[in-house]
């Protein structure tokens, strides 16, 4: 214990940046969630087909890859539009590129819970706002979207926890989150055991907290309506 | 069918203009025809009742009427403007637009209420003047307390649906069609889905509406209700209109068989 | 820089067919061992007292809240260090091997996520059916291994489907301590190569197809038990 004592302040960096990602990633993935349900239940063929495709991409595709992908492809794709214009590049930022790997892969997941929600939505709600004269457009933003979030939120919230956990995958291309701080460190104490033991309680620590936080959000929402 | 003049309401006016006509509706859900090429006549203050049993096409004609359920054929004239049924072809920006003209000129009371269960009762009346009228917030607030007032609710503004009884958020949807201040008003089955203690307090709302001279179109089984303030009662069976008339002659003295079975049933 | 001559190589499709084996034993037997230990946790969790109860509680939070790369970590990186285990039949049986710390990893994540699924089937099993198991005068562990057990097994099959797919996809993290699956293997001999992008695509579109398969058999199975729903597993 008293080896790894000098490294906590670097830890907590770690932690930190463990639940900025996840807090950064998330709200895209339930943004670009929410436009893919809407587009996989629209009347537009082409959309529906669209929808279906991405969510059945990500639902096959472990997240190991797509991180690994993200950042070696956007690398390459980069040198290669710089190529002519003689311009070095440094090479993909792995936090934004594991950003945007978390924000895809976790968008196609929030799809499927919207989706779901979708095909539940009372259809009173709807032609309520219809026959008020409310447009098509005015009746999904201010009556669909927000009762969908509503009712996802307990979803969503398992959402995050596991985000919070895969995020640890960004150790892979560099990102400096709780898991790459902890290899460093059992690297350099070569108590590898306790080092791990303790990044576990952070995790955990991190589920527990973000657990309660989600709870007490549903309670007080619950009591809103 | 036989066309017969269908205002026969207690208006004093020498030839009460037409407000609302439903020429020649029908509807078809896949193979099932629904509704067979029905007519229907209001004009300004009118309050024309259609009973039925269920089945009988009753709630898709008044759904039909906001275009909530796309006619298969016929029209809908409201203050002398055309909206022709669709039927085969594809639905234009145009005839969203116009829709949309017309729905805000029509307001709709649902069976189950279909409040908006984040939105508080003001909320819920402030969004139709707001939204689809853009009236200002600030206007849009005093109407609605004056809408929710009028209904016997200025003390539950700031309540959510889930906190009203069936009667109270019944009551809330119709201050909520009435924020439209529409020209006329379609209730489906208002009292159907409440407990029988709080259907009084929504008729009363109704009949008071009714009284100040309203122009109404309401679906509904409460016989004795239709009785006192229907202008005309339109009987529907099996997707045709069977009888219609004065309500005292269609409820006290019916005609044919299908009717008078009908009528049997809710008087024991 | 983006060739492809690594897809003309008879050692790069080698890589791709052995690791598909690695992966379905990593799936199947971390399956069988993770429904085992998940049925135990279940019973635990539905039958113990306050204390073996808690001791389930416990069990599940802590293995589906630490992410399965610290828990490989911590496998093979961590408990080796522990000296005394040297020798134990356990460091013999699983420290010794990748794929054996591997299954026993992912066995032990996942029995946590399958012993609230089997918890959830043994709460649906309405309590009038195992009390007329008890009138006829059953004993308890016969009313559970005849009536309990069968009962719950039979509405949870359909998310069987969604559980494979989610330890197929969090089989591939296991590359991270060598194991040669699927992922592991191909993208290795992508660094000889210079290439890590050309595996990742192959592989990655072969989980797509797996998945897509999964699925599909899923849903032949589950028109036959009729169950609605797909619910997506998790299991990192």
């Amino acid at each position: 214990m008293e080896v790894v004592a000098p490294y906590f302040s670097f830890w907590l960096k770690g932690a930190a940046l463990t639940l900025g990602l996840s807090a950064a990633s998330f709200p895209i993935s339930a943004f670009l969630g929410l436009i893919v349900a809407f587009a996989a239940v629209s009347p537009s063929r082409p959309a529906a087909l669209a929808a279906a495709m991405y969510i059945n991409l990500f639902r096959g595709l472990p997240e190991i890859i797509v991180i690994f992908l993200i950042f070696y492809g956007s690398n390459i794709v980069l040198t290669m539009l710089a190529q002519p214009f003689g311009i070095q590049i440094g090479g993909t930022n792995p936090a934004i590129a594991a950003l945007i790997a978390l924000s895809i892969q976790f968008g196609s997941y929030a799809a499927v819970i919207f989706k779901d929600w979708m095909g539940v939505f009372p259809r009173g709600y709807t032609e309520a706002g219809l026959a008020i004269g409310m447009t098509r457009l005015q009746i999904r933003r201010r009556i669909v979207v927000p009762l969908l979030l509503r009712s996802a939120t307990p979803a969503l919230g398992n959402l995050f926890l596991v985000m919070l956990k895969i995020s640890a995958l960004a150790s892979l291309i560099g990102v400096e989150e709780l898991s790459r701080t902890t290899s460093i460190i059992a690297g350099s104490t070569r108590e590898p055991l306790v080092c791990y033991l303790i990044a576990a309680g952070m995790y955990l620590v991190i589920s527990a907290v973000s657990g309660f936080v989600q709870h007490r959000f549903e309670v007080a929402m619950e009591r809103s309506i | 069918m036989a066309e017969r003049e269908t205002s026969v309401g207690p208006s004093l006016s020498p030839s009460p203009k037409t407000l609302l006509e439903v020429r020649n509706l029908r509807k078809s859900f896949g193979s099932l025809e629904v509704l067979k090429g029905v007519n229907v006549k209001a004009a300004k203050g009118d309050i024309v009742t259609l009973i039925g049993s269920s089945g009988s096409g009753k709630s898709t004609l008044i759904r039909c009427i906001n275009f909530l359920e796309e006619p298969s054929a016929g029209e809908i004239v409201l203050d002398g403007q055309v909206f022709p049924a669709l039927g085969e072809h594809r639905r234009t920006r145009k005839h969203n637009a116009d829709l949309i003209a017309l729905r805000r000129k029509v307001g709709m009371v649902f069976q189950s209420f279909n409040l908006w269960p984040h939105r508080n009762a003001l909320e819920n009346v402030m969004e139709g003047p707001v939204q689809a009228l853009g009236v200002p917030r600030k206007d849009a607030r005093e109407r609605a307390h004056s809408y929710l007032e009028k209904v016997g609710l200025g003390d539950r503004t700031d309540h959510y649906p889930s906190q009203l009884s069936g009667g109270q958020q019944q009551r809330v949807a119709i201050a909520r069609a009435l924020a439209m201040e529409p020209e006329i008003l379609l209730f489906d089955e208002p009292t159907s889905a409440l407990d029988p203690e709080l259907v009084g307090e929504v008729l009363r709302v109704m009949q008071g509406l009714a009284s100040e001279g309203r122009t109404m179109i309401i679906v509904t089984h409460e016989m004795q209700f239709a009785l006192e303030v229907s202008s005309e009662v339109v009987f529907l069976s099996k997707g045709n209109i069977e009888e219609r008339g004065a309500p005292s002659d269609i409820l006290r003295s019916p005609k044919s068989e299908a009717l008078a079975s009908f009528l049997q049933r809710y008087r024991s | 820089m983006l060739n492809f001559a690594i897809l003309e190589t008879s050692a790069f499709w080698w890589a791709v067919l052995n690791g598909l084996g690695v992966t379905a034993a990593l799936t199947v037997l971390s399956m069988i061992f993770g429904f085992i230990t998940g049925g135990i946790l279940a019973s635990m969790n539905f039958y113990g007292g306050p204390g073996v109860r808690m001791g389930a509680k416990i069990y599940i939070f802590v293995f589906r809240g630490v992410p399965l790369l610290i828990l490989l970590y911590l496998f093979y990186y961590g408990l080796p260090r522990v000296t005394w285990l040297r020798g134990s039949y356990f460091w013999d049986l699983i420290l010794t091997s990748p794929f054996r710390t591997a299954v026993f990893v992912l066995t032990i994540n996942n029995a946590a996520y399958l012993g609230e699924m089997i918890r959830g089937g043994l709460r649906m099993v309405p309590a009038g059916l195992l009390e007329a198991a008890a009138a006829v005068g059953m004993t308890k562990t016969r009313i559970f291994f005849r009536v309990h057990a069968p009962l719950a097994l039979r509405s949870i099959l359909g998310n069987l489907g969604s559980e494979t797919i989610a330890v197929v996809k969090a089989s591939a993290i296991t590359s991270v301590i060598t194991v040669r699956d699927l992922m592991g293997g191909p993208t290795v001999l992508g660094k000889v190569y210079l290439d890590p992008l050309t595996p990742l695509l192959v592989v990655g579109l072969i989980y797509v197809v797996i998945v897509q398969l999964i699925d599909l058999v899923t849903r032949m199975v589950g028109r036959r038990l009729s169950h609605p729903g797909t619910v997506q597993a998790h299991h990192v």
